[in-house]
Parts: structure tokens; sequence; C-alpha cells
């Protein structure tokens, strides 16, 4: 089910109805109902997905119970880490089956690949695994205060409530199918009652208006273009085409993925659950390293925490800082897709990320010039590495290459609405800049009218200039 | 906070809505073809629903889309499709049911017929009926989609009436013989997409239309050689459905018509191209 989808607009009034009935401000009832209201977001499409869902809350669920009781109950931390090391190990079996069994099949010559390109791919089980995975490392870490670890271990009824809880974790309706990902230790705790009076509108109002736009008036509009940087319509493009279609993408995907995860946040906020922001204005970075800090922060955290630090991090010596840098930005990159592509795209990213550690050192002077300069290049090395996404295969790349040369003529129309739509991701990265650089000058149009006026345009837009619906791309992934 | 917020949130929203209906009702601006392929033929589609009592329905793609619709005709052409999907769209869509059918040769071949299609689905949307209601909701009301029509009219180069006169003595009139079949020696043809094509155009005539033309439309692409291929295709479909083809390309030689982006005919072009159409089919239906 879209967000941008009738069907959604209706799920979401009934929701919400039920969650505030003034007669039932029960927590078991809200969780309840939220429960219930994922499942049919979830099974909208395939209903048969849902089992698989399903399975991997009560997976999760019955491992925290088991990992608290063994590790903080019995003291017997080798039954608590054979029950992380297995959960984990299902998690990433069921993540590498419904994802990978095809590519991987595929990677041994003379494998028949048939029965297993029936297999379905559950949308979303590259994030709920890995929130799966965030609960049981979280809970063996003893992330949670003792209160909490009580209550997700207790017995008898309180057993029921707590599978209740954690399945509530992994499938929450507005960050189920396209994240931010959630860690647990971020989540858990904020489960509770929740108060209509208490619903943050104007924050909620504001991230729901702000994301609707950036996917419905501008990723839409960029996608119906960028379509045509494929098979067969490439051909006919001209330099000039190729170049604004390439950026277009690149502001394209920020606004589809960026407008995804406010939704997310602004539809969790009005349940009283406050989601991790996913983008933090992206392409002012002033280097990979940095790009990495501020898009898709929720998996770029999410490798940190349980992989980039397990493998060593930064501890063992320059050397292996490097391997595992390439190692989290390769897996980083599968995990978008089964496909080359994908590996090559993080597998790039990784060495950008060591080339940077390798040549910037421990220099921490930042010049004015030297900031200009790391953007420009991360941008267009960021811009450049989303062909490796955008193309179905490395010909197609080789095609756009080509097409440099072909002569055809440019197509206005296309660039028009390029330019029209492209241009609101540059505006919206110029004000972030002065509000990063003049917070004081910035604060004066907080909050008031100005603000008012200028989320009253975008409302405007969303309800009278969508693009064609398009689906978020990050559901794929 | 809340209070400023919302109360110029709404303020704004109300005066956007006034500025917005006044431009729609002042503002002159025409046609319904804008920066978005997609909202070009909803428009079409909208503008198609509105008329009462239709004679010709024009289906094709964008290259027909560009023929002016009017009171007894529709166009149902679809920007980046092919007749395949508009043909779809008139068999899904709530329209007058016309006498004629006039079906672009140029995208005849693509084999679209039984796909699914996106536009389709959302003519029968609940939200798009309720929409296409509202002015200020209407597709070919939509604000970037006025503001390109605008800058569309003031830089477009080549609106000139063609000079020729809209009379049918240079078009290539008639239903093709049956047999004329090109299809087997053309490798970019599947015979099972002329196999479908030829079923969905039978099935149209079967369902009470009484006369069913293929229309070659004059445009800017294509060698000689495919254009040629493509014409032949369109007239052995005509051959088997028993349906009249007209060759517009004709016109060319005149060398009047002209072309707005190097592909699709300019308006006035368009104008005397749907003239020099209507002609046509009134030559066959006197006939």
């Amino acid at each position: 089910m879209n967000f941008n989808s009738l069907e959604f607009g209706v799920l979401l009034l009934v929701t919400f109805a039920l969650y505030y009935l003034p007669t039932t401000r029960y927590r078991q009832w809200q969780v309840l109902v939220l429960l219930v209201a994922s499942a049919f977001f979830y099974a909208w499409n395939d209903f048969k997905l849902i089992y698989l869902l399903a399975f991997s809350c009560v997976l999760n669920a019955v491992a925290t119970e088991r990992i608290i009781t063994w590790k903080f109950k019995r003291d017997n931390d080798k039954k608590a880490l054979q029950w992380l090391r297995w959960t984990v190990l299902i998690n990433l079996a069921l993540l590498v089956f419904f994802k990978y069994a095809m590519f991987l099949a595929g990677l041994i010559p003379g494998l028949a690949t048939n029965t297993l390109a029936t297999i379905p791919l559950p949308v979303g089980i590259s994030f709920y695994t890995f929130q799966g995975i965030s609960l049981v490392v979280d809970t063996y870490r003893r992330d949670f205060k003792q209160v909490q670890l009580d209550e997700l271990a207790s017995q008898g009824k309180g057993r029921l409530r707590s599978i209740f809880d954690l399945s509530f974790y992994i499938s929450f309706f507005p960050q189920l199918v396209a994240g931010p990902i959630v860690k647990a230790r971020e989540f858990v705790g904020q489960i509770g009652v929740k108060y209509f009076t208490d619903v943050a509108w104007v924050y909620a109002i504001k991230s729901l208006i702000l994301g609707y736009f950036l996917k419905t008036v501008i990723a839409d509009h960029l996608a119906e273009n960028t379509i045509v940087l494929t098979i067969p319509w490439i051909t006919s493009l001209s330099s000039l085409d190729l170049t604004v279609l390439l950026y277009s993408y690149s502001f394209q995907i920020f606004a589809d993925f960026a407008g995804y995860s406010l939704i997310a946040i602004g539809l969790a906020a009005l349940f009283g659950y406050k989601l991790p922001i996913n983008f933090n204005f992206p392409y002012l970075a002033t280097s990979i390293t940095e790009f990495w800090r501020r898009w898709h922060i929720s998996l770029s955290s999410w490798l940190r925490d349980y992989l980039y630090i397990p493998l060593g991090g930064n501890r063992k010596g320059s050397g292996r800082t490097y391997i595992n840098l390439c190692i989290v930005m390769f897996l980083g990159g599968l995990w978008h897709g089964a496909a080359w592509k994908y590996l090559l795209w993080g597998a790039l990213h990784g060495v950008f990320l060591a080339l940077e550690r390798l040549l910037g050192g421990k220099s921490k002077q930042r010049t004015k010039l030297r900031a200009v300069l790391g953007w420009f290049y991360t941008f267009h090395v960021v811009t450049l590495l989303w062909l490796t996404f955008l193309m179905p295969d490395i010909t197609q790349i080789k095609l756009y290459f080509e097409g440099f040369t072909s002569g055809a003529s440019s197509h206005a129309s296309l660039i028009f609405s390029c330019l029209l739509f492209g241009v609101w991701v540059i505006v919206y990265h110029v004000v972030a800049w002065f509000n990063e650089h003049k917070p004081i000058f910035m604060s004066r149009s907080k909050g008031g009218m100005l603000e008012g006026i200028i989320y009253g345009v975008m409302l405007y837009m969303v309800l009278t200039n969508f693009g064609p619906p398009q689906e978020f791309i990050y559901f794929q992934f | 906070m809340i209070t400023r917020f919302s109360v110029s949130l709404v303020f704004t929203i109300l005066l956007l809505a006034m500025i917005h209906l006044g431009i729609i009702r002042w503002g002159k601006i025409d046609g319904v073809k804008e920066h978005s392929n997609y909202f070009s033929s909803l428009s079409r589609i909208e503008t198609a629903m509105n008329v009462v009592t239709a004679d010709i329905a024009i289906c094709g793609s964008s290259l027909s889309g560009r023929l002016p619709a009017s009171e007894n005709i529709i166009n149902l052409g679809v920007d980046g499709g092919s007749a395949g999907q508009s043909l779809n769209i008139l068999k899904n869509g709530k329209f007058s049911k016309p006498n004629i059918i006039c079906i672009e040769a140029n995208s005849l071949y693509s084999d679209t017929l039984e796909q699914e299609d996106k536009i389709v689905d959302v003519v029968n949307s609940i939200t798009f009926n309720w929409r296409r209601g509202v002015t200020l909701f209407q597709s070919h009301n939509r604000p970037t989609g006025l503001f390109y029509k605008v800058i569309r009219s003031k830089f477009m180069p080549n609106n000139q009436r063609p000079s020729g006169n809209n009379e049918v003595k240079n078009i290539e009139i008639g239903i093709p013989s049956e047999g004329f079949s090109v299809v087997e020696n053309v490798d970019w043809v599947k015979k099972s997409s002329f196999n479908k094509c030829v079923q969905q155009l039978r099935h149209i005539k079967n369902n009470g239309v009484e006369t069913l033309v293929i229309v070659w439309i004059p445009n800017g692409v294509g060698s000689g050689d495919r254009k040629e291929s493509l014409k032949n295709y369109a007239k052995a479909v005509a051959g088997e459905t028993r349906a009249y083809f007209i060759d517009l390309e004709g016109l060319e030689t005149n060398g009047s018509i002209q072309y707005s982006d190097g592909v699709h005919l300019s308006p006035s072009s368009a104008e005397y191209t749907q003239e020099c159409l209507l002609n046509s089919i009134k030559a066959i239906t006197l006939k």
C-alpha cells in the first residue's frame, strides 16, 4: 500500500480514530490497533507475505525473552549468546533466501534457477530483518533499562503483551517497508499510552507536508523524465539531456527517499512516536564520509553499530580500518539489492571512504576553499555513482557515456521539466545551509507566519500539482 | 506558535486558490499539452469525457494527441503511448460512443494492446472522477502545466497556418486489398502482435462502430524506410479488418506542415491536418 493512495488515506483515518477512542485509552488497545493496521498495510498487495512478517516478529520476540532470561536472570551468558547467534543467523538466512537466493544461485554455473525465480521478494524484508537483529543485539548488550528488560521477559499475561509490543516495534506501518530503520533501544522505551492532546501537531503536519511535497511533487515529476535514461529512449538523448537527467535523478532519489522518511516520521508523530531523522541535507556534505553521516542515517548508523564496530572499527590499526570500511560499504551496497550493480555502487563508496581516510589523515583544518572544493567533489562523485543505481546493468551505463557523442538534439520540454522541479531540491539545501551557517538570521523565520506561508504553498502544490503516481524507489529494497 | 503557523497556512492556501481560479478564468491559457506526458493524456481524457455526443474518436499517441478535440470529436492520444493504449482507454472509460474511430497508424505496431495500463486504472478510479469535477483539481489546470503552456506559447516557433487548401487531393484513401501483407518480411514485427491488433480491431467493429479508419499522421521523425515499413504494417492491419487507410503524409509535400519540436505538429498545422482528416472521412462516408 502506498502512502499516496486513497486506500492508505482510509486506513489512516480509521486507525487514527480507533487509536484515540476516548473510552479506550489503554496501552494494549493502542498497540493492538497499530498492529492490525500494520498487518492490513503490509498484506494489502500480497496476503501471503504477512506470514513471513509474523514469523519474524514472533522469532525475535521469543529470542528476546530467552536472551534476557538466560543472561540477566540465570546469569548464563553462553546460552544467551547461543540464542543471539541463532536468531541473527535465522534472520539473515530468511533475508538471503528471499532476497539473494536467485542471485547466489546464478553465480554457480549450470545450476537451474527456475524454481528460485518463483520466490517472491517480500516488500521491506531488508528493513524489518535489520530491526529484528537490532532488537536481539540491543537486548544482549543490555541497551534497555532494567524495567524494560523485566517487562520484555515477563511471564503469564505479560508474555503476550511483550510479544505484541515487540511485534509492534518490528511492524509499525509508517517505517515498515522503507525505514527509517529504528533501533530497538530508541523505540521500545516509547511504547506506552498515548493521548490525543499530546500529539505534536505542528511537527507532524510539517513533516507530512514536506514529505508529500518532496515525494509527490518533486520526485514523481522527475521520475517521469528520468525514465528516458533507460533503453530504448536513451539512444535519442543529447549530451545536455544526459547531463541534466543524471542530476535530476540525483535529486529525484533524494526527494523520493527523504520524502518517504519524512512522511513516516510525520505519521509516527500522529500516533505519539518519534522516529529518528533519516536525511540531514546530504547534498551539503563536503566529503563522502560526511555524506554517509547525512544520507540514510538510520542505515549508516545500523551498519556502524552492528557491523563496523563488531568488526573492530578503527581500533585494530589503519590497514584493518580500510578493510572494515570496504566490507561495510560492500555489504551496504548488497543490502540494497541482489545485483552486481549495487555491489559495485557500495564497493566504490567504500573505496572513496578509505581513500578519504588515507589522504585526509587527521587534519581537521577546514578552510572555505577546502569546503567548497570538498562539496563539489562529493556532490559530483555521489551523483555519478547513482548511475549504477539507476541503470539495469553495466551495458546501459556504457550506453549512457556513449550518448555524449551521439550528436542528437536536445529535448526542451524534458529539460524544462527537470529544471522546474529539480530546482526545489537545490533551494531546500540552500535553506539548510543558511540554517547550519547563519542560525541567528534563519531563526527569525521559524515557527511563525513565514513558515506557515511556505508550508501553505507546498500543501497547495501537493493538492493541485502532484506528479504521475510512482512507487517509492526504496520499496524494492 | 501553532495559531500563527496554522492561520498563515490556511490563509496562503485560500489566497493561492483564488489566484489559481483567476488565472484559469481570465488567463486565456488554452490547450492540453503540458510538460507532463501523463497529465497531458489525462487532460485529453477529461475533455473527452465531457463530450455529450461524439461522432469520431481519435486514438493514438502524442502524434494524434495534438489534433484538436471539439464538440463531437474526442481525442484520446496518449503522450509517450500508443494506439493500443488509447484504444484500451476508449474501451474502459465512460465516453460517448462514437460512430467512427480513427486509429493512428504510426504507433499501431506497438505491442501494448493487452498491457495493463496505468492510465486506464486511473481513469476508472474514484479520485480521478472526483477531481475532474472540481476546476482547481482538473488535470489541464495544474499550476506548473499552465506555466508551461504560457512559456510554450511565447517561445514556440513555426506556428503559422499552412498555406495549402484542406481538400483531399494529395491524400491516399481506401481499403487496402486483403492479404496486403508484408508483415512476415519485416523482422521487427511480431506475428502475435499483428494478430492481437487485428483481433482487437475486429472486436471494436463487431461492437457497433460503423467505420474504422487507420490514419497516418505527419510527423518529423523516422527514416523513409522505417516509415514505409510502419505504413505497410498499418495497411496490412487495415486490409485484414476492412478498415479504411488514410495517408496524411501527402500533406507534407505541400511544404506547409510545421512541427513544433521537430516531431509533433504545431497547433496551426494540427488544425489544418484535422480539417484534412475530416474531409477525408467525409469522402469515405459519402461513398
